[in-house]
């Protein structure tokens, strides 16, 4: 499957789709969560959201 | 990750994939500046009590010497002003302390940094009702 069909997959929710996009892009949240070379737990979680929205809104 | 197999929708596909990639890099990137800063923001409010309960500003009168030699804006004892002051837009600030300070008239501040008369005005009234607000403001 490619990407394309990814992600008109993942903005219907598919949870499949979801999970190899969040598997794809996982080390670039975790780098950006690092503060100072301290993980931080919070802004993970908000990391997720952005990516949730990013999904949401990229215009295919 | 996936071949390119010449065709124009692997192509379009992997065109996407760059777009999403950049997008998601720049948001997330951007979430992690925005949280940093809303924390900052948080912290700030909290140390200065700190500060205040452990050393009282008493003792640090009594030895103006240090005092001075701080940048501008440390030497202020009083916090809630120096952290109005702090917020303030640079060149709002800048106009404001060289009229106040220096005692420099609105004419020459606007001719060196290159604004209108109007907008020198503008900033240090605009820090006046900022400074009132913030103090308390009971001297008009």
């Amino acid at each position: 499957m490619n990407f394309m069909e990814l992600l008109t997959r993942a903005k219907d929710n598919d949870a499949f789709a979801l999970n190899e996009i969040a598997a794809m892009y996982r080390p670039l949240l975790i780098k950006e969560s690092i503060v100072n070379g301290v993980f931080d737990e919070d802004l993970y979680q908000e990391q997720w959201l952005t990516l949730m929205n990013c999904i949401r809104k990229i215009r295919i | 990750m996936w071949k390119n197999n010449d065709n124009n929708e692997a192509d379009e596909s992997n065109i996407l994939h760059r777009q999403f990639t950049v997008y998601l890099a720049t948001a997330v990137r951007r979430t992690k500046i925005q949280y940093l800063r809303s924390k900052y923001k948080l912290q700030r409010y909290e140390i200065p009590l700190e500060i205040e309960d452990s050393y009282p500003l008493a003792d640090f009168q009594a030895e103006p010497d240090i005092i001075l030699s701080l940048p501008l804006l440390d030497q202020l004892e009083n916090i809630k002003l120096q952290r109005a002051l702090e917020q303030a837009k640079k060149r709002d600030l800048y106009i404001f302390l060289a009229k106040v300070l220096e005692g420099r008239s609105f004419v020459e501040i606007a001719a060196e940094l290159g604004i209108e008369y109007n907008t020198a005005t503008a900033a240090y009234y605009r820090m006046l009702n900022r400074l009132r607000k913030e103090l308390g403001g009971e001297d008009e």
